[in-house]
């Protein structure tokens, strides 16, 4: 039942709710009538999409380890004697890991570096065991060894570094102010005070919207998608999350939203989970080092992220070492 | 985080998490008594068309999976003009599918009424009203205090699909995402939680066993 659900796009859910709603209240079936209040449905997808050839190409020709360099770490050793990469990560996130409904293959950012990662350990990238991970299960699942490693947007803290460890930052982040496109009373942190503000819990969102917008209401959700549906509504005035997050939502339906002033807040570095003190850290920190000067880093970056928020400069990486 | 570390922080979100668990849990259960009793009668009643009714309203909310229940009640009903609290949508979805379940508890206690009583409540002249109010519900509310015991309790696990949308304040599951997202906690804070739903059905499960004892109907 699980996978029914989640193999249907939750826009599907919500016309299929509107069927059963309509139909449960007695007042007319959908089939009957194409043009029910419910308009969900009938919007096109108008999402920038991703270059598939080019992404797939780029992880085809990455490099492979040689083994003494894999004998070095146990982490490494166990991935390969078990001939698979079990990898936490989600499959929802448009611009980091988003799964093609019609392929089952998953692309992005993240997808892209775990996916580089199991062909530079095990010589075959579609050799990953996908794990679906939550913000509120990615350092359970890490504890229990149930997974070998997360690639799931995931900013490196001091308390997640208590229960786990990170190699990385293999990239950086700050807030961004999401609003609808039409309203214009919200022009930065400051005008947040009084309002309802969403943020995702399990993100570091609500912690620093309570430091920098103490008087901000917040209201906390468990996807990104359910925060944008109510920002849609009126339910919140603004939705605050990593910038980009808010770059892949605009990517995803143009002229709909609008960044409102600067991005704030502490700098967001994402790490890679990896089991606490781990030698994998020192691994994957190598390997990571490997594919920012050989450039996969920066056409992965583009193929993933650039060329579809339209932007141009390409960032630097940030500096190794969690 | 351990577990007294976590209990010293967030002890007392813990205790205002547990009071809304069991608001949502009382307020959902009296309103699934009343509609599931609600419910039954129409299934039994003389007219078909009722009848009718009634057991597709079970058939439809036994077999909806309570998160897209949920999700269909706060994110799409609102595009049919209707956007309520998040409180007030956790208590329609738990009542809408809890109440399916508690209408089939009650189908087996009116079950267990032999047909003679109903023909001699017939011969005697009593209207459908009269036969449902004076010998059919009181003696399946009887013997169905041990399913409704049971039943209180998925009413108050089911609560827990309130972690799905932005109540304010938390109840228990909702909490631990709460918490998790201030400071990591890991297993422990699920733990805590799991502890006050645990302990809560214990105290449930007491009282139905007790109740059942001093009402059951011995045959």
């Amino acid at each position: 039942m699980t996978s029914f659900i989640s193999s249907l796009s939750r826009r599907q859910l919500f016309a299929l709710g509107g069927c059963v709603v309509v139909t449960g209240m007695g007042l007319s079936a959908c089939g009957a009538a194409p043009k029910t209040p419910v308009d969900a449905g009938s919007a096109v997808d108008e999402t920038v999409q991703i270059d598939a050839e080019a992404y797939d190409n780029l992880i085809a020709a990455g490099t492979v380890a040689d083994e003494a360099t894999i004998a070095a770490s146990s982490w490494a050793q166990k991935i390969k004697d078990a001939g698979k990469a079990r990898i936490g990560g989600v499959d929802t996130s448009t611009m980091f890991s988003l799964r093609d409904p019609a392929t089952q293959t998953i692309r992005g950012f993240d997808a892209g570096l775990y996916q580089l990662l199991a062909r530079y350990i095990l010589g075959d990238e579609s050799k990953v065991e996908f794990v679906q991970v939550t913000s509120d299960t990615r350092e359970s699942l890490l504890q229990n060894d149930n997974v070998d490693a997360v690639f799931a947007t995931y900013s490196i803290t001091d308390e997640r570094k208590k229960l786990i460890s990170f190699a990385g930052p293999y990239y950086q982040s700050q807030q961004g102010i999401l609003v609808n496109a039409d309203k214009s009373d919200i022009k930065g942190i400051q005008d947040l005070a009084g309002k309802n503000v969403a943020a995702q819990s399990g993100s570091t969102g609500p912690s620093i919207l309570e430091q920098e917008a103490p008087e901000a209401h917040i209201l906390e959700y468990k996807t990104d998608e359910e925060a944008r549906r109510d920002l849609e509504q009126g339910r919140v005035d603004a939705y605050v999350i990593d910038m980009t997050m808010q770059l892949s939502s605009m990517a995803k339906n143009p002229g709909k939203y609008r960044i409102a002033g600067e991005a704030f807040g502490p700098v967001d570095a994402y790490g890679i989970g990896l089991p606490k003190d781990s030698d994998g850290v020192a691994f994957v920190n190598a390997w990571l080092k490997t594919i920012e000067e050989d450039g996969s880093w920066e056409k992965l970056w583009k193929i993933c992220i650039g060329d579809r928020s339209d932007i141009a400069e390409v960032p630097t990486p940030p500096e190794l070492g969690a | 985080m351990g577990v007294l570390e976590l209990l010293a922080a967030y002890g007392g979100n813990y205790l205002v998490a547990l009071l809304t668990t069991w608001e949502l849990t009382l307020i959902s259960f009296v309103l699934t008594m009343v509609v599931a009793l609600v419910v039954t009668v129409l299934r039994v009643s003389p007219i078909k068309p009722l009848r009718l009714l009634a057991d597709g309203y079970v058939q439809l909310f036994r077999n909806i999976a309570g998160v897209s229940l949920l999700i269909i009640v706060y994110y799409a009903l609102p595009y049919l003009g209707l956007t309520l609290k998040p409180f007030t949508c956790v208590i329609i979805t738990v009542v809408l599918i809890v109440s399916a379940f508690g209408s089939e508890n009650f189908m087996t206690g009116i079950n267990t009424i032999g047909i003679g009583q109903l023909e001699a409540a017939r011969s005697l002249g009593l209207s459908f009203t009269q036969i449902i109010h004076l010998v059919v519900v009181p003696q399946a509310l009887r013997s169905t205090v041990l399913p409704m015991t049971n039943l209180l309790i998925a009413v108050m696990l089911t609560t827990a699909l309130a972690s799905q949308i932005p109540l304010i304040p938390q109840e228990l599951t909702g909490l631990v995402s709460f918490i998790n997202t201030r400071s990591t906690g890991g297993i422990a804070t699920f733990m805590i939680s799991a502890l006050g739903y645990v302990l809560s059905a214990l105290a449930i499960g007491q009282v139905g066993n007790r109740l059942d004892k001093k009402l059951r109907i011995l045959r």
